[in-house]
C-alpha cells in the first residue's frame, strides 16, 4: 500500500518548481556594469543611442552611465570606482607610458569630430578671411581665452597641437579654461571666452548661430596628421574582462548595434539623440550628427596604427616628451570581443 | 618648552612623516603616491624653470586679493555696527545665513559673473574670508571691556577715539584668530576656483598633473601649496606677536594643532 | 570764616534697576539721596557693601542715568529729568578712579598716564612734563616703558590715580580705590593722595567701606544706609591737617569719631 502524504508532495512540488525556475530567472537577471562618459557631446553618440534605444538591455546588460569630465573618467576606472570609460588613444597612451595601464576593447570613433572656433568679432579683428591657410588661422589663437571640456582632454591636446604648430606656447600665450560644454555657448556670447576647442555639436552650434567662425576643423580635414587616430576607445582595467568576459562581450555587442543604427538608420539615431540634446536646435543637431557619423567606427576594431599616431601627436603637441618610452602597443588593446 | 627642544622634536616628527611617506609610496606604488625624493626632484625642476613660481604667484595673488577685498570690510563692519545696535540686530540672521552658505558651491556662479580670469577667484576668496573675519572681529568688538570704554569716555574720548584706542586694540587678538583661520580657506578657495576655470595657478597644476597621469607633479604642487600656507601663516603669526607684545608671556597666541581645510 | 561754594548738589536722587527677565523684583540701589559737596572739600562716604555707593559715583560721572531726582553741578542740572543727554566726565570736569584699575593693557605706563591728554588733544611739552612730575611724586619714575601686567597692583593703582590727575579735573570721584591693596601700600597711597590733593586743592568724593580710611582722609564723612541708600548721617572730622595717615589711630579725635560712626553702621 502506498503512503499518501499531501504535505510531503506539496513540498516536493514547490522545491521542484523552484529549481526549474531559478536558473531561468538567474539567466534573465541582467548583469550590471558602470560606464563613465567624459563629456556631453556627439563624440559619444553611440553611448547615448545605445542608452536611449535600450540596446544593452536586449543583451541582458544593465549599464549605469555617469558623466565624469575628461581624464577623470580614466582615473576612475583605474581606481576601480567605475568599470568602463570612453577615452581617446591619447589618454590611453599617456597613461600606459606613465604606468597607468588601461585596456581598450573596442574603437568607437576613428576620427576626431573636433573643431576650434573663435567668436566672430575676435576672428575678424585678427584678420580672418575664409581662404586663409590654416597656419595663419592658427596664429589668431595668441592671447585668446579658449574653453575646452576638461584639462588635458583630447580637445585640449588638439588645441595645444595647433597652437604649437603656429609657434604659440599653449600654457603661457593662451588662457585655457575647462567648462561644461553646454555653458560654452553662453560664455562665448557673453564674452567670457573668445573661442572653444570642442567636439560637435557645440562648435557647430556657435558657427551656425553666426556668432563664431571656424578656425580649425578636423572633420573637414584641416589636420591630416590626425588620420588615422584611434579617437574614442572603450577602455577598462586590465584583467577585468578576464573575470567578467560576458559583461565585456555584451557591452561591445550593444555598441555594435548602436553604431549600426548610426550608420544605417540615421533617422532613428537622430531621433534618439534629440531626446538627449533637447535644448539644441534640431537642424544644428542634424548637421553636427553628420560630422560625428562620418567619424564613427564601422568595425569597432582597435586600430594599432591609430594608437601609435596618438603618441606622435602628443609629442608634437608637447603633451608628452619624445624620450618617454612607449610600452609594446599590443598591451594596450584586444580585439577579441569585436570578432 | 625651550625653542631648541621644540625644534628638535619638530625635526623628528618631520623625519617620521617623510619615512611614512616613503613607505606608503613603496607599498602603493609610485603612481598612487609619489615618493619624497622624486617629488623633491620635480619640485626643484618646476621651481628652476619658473613654472612653479608662475603658478604659485597666480594662486597667491588670488588669495591675497580676496583677502584684502573680503577681509577689510569684514574687519571694519563690526566697528560700524557697534554704533548701530538696531541695524546689527536686523542684519545678524542674514550674516549668519551668508556665513553658512557653502561658498565653494557658488564658484561656477562667480565664474559666470566675473569671468574666467583672476577676478572670479578673488571674488570667491573674498566671499569666504569676509564672513570668517567679520564674525571673529565682531566677537572681539563685543568682548571689549566696558569698564575700559567707560574710563575712556570719562577721560574725554569721542566715540571715534574709543573705537581707535580701546575697541580696536581689544579686538586685535580676535582679528588675528580670524585671519589665521581664513588663511587656509583663502588659499583653498583660490585653488578650487582654479580647478574649474584656469590654466594658471597651483590648482591648475594639480589638475593638469592628475589628468596627465603625472602624480609626481600633483605631489610637487601640493608641497608648494603647503609651503605657501605655512609661510603665510608664519608671517601672520610674526605680525601678531609684534602687535601683541604687551601681553603677559602665558597669554601668547595659542598654537592651533589642527587646521581645518 | 567764609564757606566755600557748593559745587555739587545731589537732590532726591534715585536709581531703580529693573529685574532680570521674570526673576527678582525691582531694586532701588539709591533712593531719595540728597547731599551737597563744597568746593575744595574732601568728602568721604562710608556704608555697608552693596549700598549703592558705586552707583552714586557712576551717576555723577555721567556713565549712568538716574531714574529719579537730579544732580546739579555749579548750579546747572547735569543729571535728572531736566538735564540733557549723558556726557561722560562732563567735559573733563569729573575724574573717576574706580576700584579696578582700568589701565589699557596694550599701552605702556607712560602712554596710559598720558591717555586722557591724547584723546583730549592736549599733548604738549608742558603737559608731558606735568605727567613726569606726577610720576615722580608717586614714585613711578623709571617705569615709563613697562606694560601694566609687569607692574604690581600698587603701582597700577598709582598710575590710575595720576592718569586722572594729569588732566586736572576739578572734581575727582574715587570708588574704594585702595580696597584691593595690602595695608602698607594702602597707607602709603593714602598719604600720597593727601599730598597730591594738597597741591591742587581739588574737590574729592571718596567712597569706602573702611571707616578708618574715611576718617583719615575726609573733611566730612557721610554715612549711607543699606540699599536703597540714603544719607543716614553726616560727621565733621575734627582732626587738623596735615594728617599723619600712618599714625591716624592715635591722633586726637580719631577714636570718638570712629566709635560714633561704627555704632551707626551696626
Amino acid at each position: 500500500m502506498m503512503r499518501v502524504d499531501p504535505a510531503h508532495d506539496l513540498a516536493m512540488l514547490v522545491l521542484a518548481t523552484c529549481f526549474s525556475v531559478a536558473p531561468a530567472a538567474w539567466a534573465q537577471a541582467p548583469e550590471e556594469t558602470t560606464l563613465a562618459v567624459p563629456a556631453f557631446s556627439l563624440t559619444f553618440s553611440s553611448s547615448f543611442v545605445a542608452e536611449e534605444l535600450r540596446l544593452w538591455e536586449k543583451e541582458g546588460l544593465k549599464v549605469t552611465i555617469s558623466t565624469v569630465p575628461g581624464v577623470a573618467g580614466a582615473n576612475a576606472v583605474l581606481a576601480g570606482s567605475v568599470d568602463f570609460t570612453l577615452t581617446s588613444a591619447a589618454t590611453l597612451v599617456r597613461g600606459g607610458t606613465r604606468g597607468q595601464q588601461l585596456l581598450a576593447i573596442a574603437q568607437l570613433m576613428d576620427r576626431a569630430p573636433t573643431e576650434i572656433v573663435l567668436r566672430k568679432d575676435v576672428a575678424e579683428k585678427a584678420g580672418f578671411t575664409p581662404g586663409l591657410p590654416i597656419a595663419k588661422r592658427a596664429q589668431m589663437l595668441r592671447g585668446k581665452r579658449i574653453a575646452v571640456d576638461s584639462v588635458n582632454s583630447i580637445n585640449h591636446i588638439i588645441l595645444k597641437y595647433v597652437a604649437r604648430k603656429a609657434g604659440i606656447d599653449p600654457e603661457k600665450d593662451l588662457t585655457v579654461t575647462p567648462m561644461q560644454p553646454p555653458n560654452m555657448i553662453a560664455a562665448l556670447k557673453s564674452g567670457a571666452i573668445d573661442g572653444l576647442s570642442m567636439s560637435v555639436p557645440w562648435p557647430v552650434m556657435a558657427t551656425r548661430e553666426g556668432i563664431a567662425l571656424t578656425l580649425v576643423s578636423i572633420p573637414r580635414g584641416d589636420i591630416p596628421e590626425m588620420t588615422p587616430f584611434a579617437f574614442i576607445l572603450l577602455v577598462t582595467r586590465p584583467g577585468f574582462c578576464d573575470t567578467k568576459a560576458s559583461v565585456c562581450r555584451k557591452l561591445v555587442a550593444g555598441y555594435r548595434q548602436a553604431l549600426g543604427v548610426i550608420h544605417d538608420k540615421p533617422a532613428e539615431a537622430t531621433g534618439a539623440l534629440r531626446k538627449k540634446f533637447d535644448k539644441i536646435d534640431p537642424a544644428v543637431l542634424a548637421e553636427a550628427f553628420e560630422l560625428a557619423r562620418a567619424a564613427a567606427s564601422r568595425t569597432l576594431r582597435v586600430n594599432e596604427a591609430g594608437i601609435k599616431r596618438a603618441f606622435d601627436f602628443q609629442v608634437d603637441a608637447g603633451a608628452m616628451s619624445a624620450d618617454e618610452k612607449l610600452p609594446p602597443l599590443a598591451g594596450f588593446y584586444t580585439n577579441k570581443f569585436v570578432q | 618648552m625651550s625653542p631648541g627642544r621644540a625644534f628638535r622634536d619638530r625635526l623628528l616628527v618631520a623625519l617620521a612623516a617623510l619615512t611614512a611617506w616613503q613607505v606608503a609610496a613603496v607599498v602603493f606604488g609610485p603612481h598612487w603616491i609619489s615618493p619624497p625624493l622624486v617629488t623633491a626632484r620635480r619640485f626643484g625642476q618646476l621651481a628652476l624653470n619658473g613654472e612653479l613660481t608662475r603658478h604659485a604667484v597666480y594662486t597667491l595673488a588670488a588669495a591675497a586679493g580676496g583677502f584684502a577685498v573680503g577681509g577689510v570690510p569684514g574687519a571694519v563692519l563690526p566697528f560700524a555696527l557697534r554704533r548701530a545696535p538696531r541695524l546689527a540686530a536686523v542684519l545678524d540672521p542674514y550674516l549668519v545665513a551668508g556665513y553658512g552658505m557653502p561658498k565653494l558651491a557658488l564658484a561656477p556662479l562667480f565664474i559666470l559673473w566675473f569671468g574666467i580670469g583672476l577676478a572670479s577667484k578673488v571674488a570667491l576668496v573674498a566671499s569666504i574670508v569676509f564672513f570668517l573675519i567679520f564674525f571673529s572681529t565682531a566677537a572681539g568688538v563685543r568682548g571689549t571691556d566696558v569698564r575700559l570704554v567707560a574710563m575712556a569716555r570719562v577721560a574725554g574720548a569721542s566715540e571715534q577715539a574709543v573705537a581707535r584706542h580701546v575697541v580696536w586694540p581689544s579686538a586685535v587678538p580676535y582679528v588675528f584668530a580670524g585671519l589665521k583661520i581664513s588663511l587656509s580657506y583663502a588659499i583653498g578657495a583660490a585653488v578650487v576656483g582654479e580647478l574649474i576655470s584656469s590654466n594658471r595657478g597651483l590648482g591648475y597644476l594639480i589638475q593638469a598633473g592628475a589628468n596627465d597621469f603625472d602624480t609626481t607633479t600633483v605631489f610637487a604642487a601640493l608641497t608648494a601649496l603647503t609651503l605657501l600656507i605655512v609661510g603665510v601663516n608664519a608671517l601672520v603669526e610674526a605680525t601678531e606677536r609684534r602687535l601683541l607684545r604687551w601681553r603677559p608671556a602665558d597669554a601668547q597666541p595659542a598654537r592651533r594643532l589642527v587646521t581645518a581645510a | 570764616m567764609s564757606e566755600a561754594a557748593v559745587l555739587l548738589e545731589v537732590r532726591g536722587l534715585g536709581r531703580r534697576f529693573e529685574p532680570r527677565a521674570g526673576r527678582g523684583e525691582v531694586v532701588f540701589a539709591i533712593r531719595d539721596l540728597s547731599f551737597d559737596v563744597r568746593e575744595g572739600e574732601f568728602l568721604t562716604i562710608v556704608g555697608p557693601s552693596g549700598s549703592g555707593k558705586s552707583t552714586l559715583l557712576n551717576l555723577i560721572a555721567q556713565i549712568d542715568a538716574p531714574t529719579e531726582g537730579e544732580i546739579r553741578f555749579r548750579g546747572r542740572p547735569i543729571a535728572g529729568a531736566t538735564a540733557g543727554a549723558l556726557r561722560p566726565g562732563w567735559d573733563r570736569q569729573f575724574g573717576y578712579v574706580t576700584q579696578d584699575d582700568t589701565l589699557l593693557p596694550w599701552r605702556t605706563l607712560i602712554e596710559n598716564v598720558l591717555f586722557p591728554l591724547r584723546v583730549q588733544g592736549r599733548l604738549s611739552g608742558q603737559t608731558r612734563d606735568h605727567a613726569s612730575t606726577l610720576m615722580r611724586t608717586v614714585g613711578l619714575a623709571g617705569f615709563e616703558r613697562y606694560y601694566p601686567h609687569e607692574l604690581s597692583g600698587g603701582m597700577r593703582k598709582r598710575a590710575a590715580l595720576i592718569r586722572t590727575l594729569v588732566y586736572d579735573p576739578p572734581v575727582i570721584l574715587m570708588d574704594e580705590p585702595f580696597g584691593a591693596l595690602d595695608a602698607q601700600t594702602r597707607t602709603q597711597l593714602q598719604a600720597d593722595l593727601l599730598r597730591l590733593w594738597n597741591l591742587g586743592r581739588k574737590t574729592i568724593v571718596f567712597v569706602t567701606h573702611d571707616i578708618a580710611e574715611a576718617i583719615a582722609l575726609g573733611d566730612r564723612t557721610l554715612v549711607f544706609t543699606r540699599a536703597p541708600a540714603r544719607v543716614q548721617s553726616e560727621h565733621r572730622i575734627p582732626i587738623a591737617r596735615p594728617r599723619d595717615v600712618r599714625n591716624i589711630y592715635v591722633v586726637d579725635g580719631f577714636a570718638e569719631t570712629y566709635e560714633r560712626i561704627r555704632k551707626e553702621l551696626q
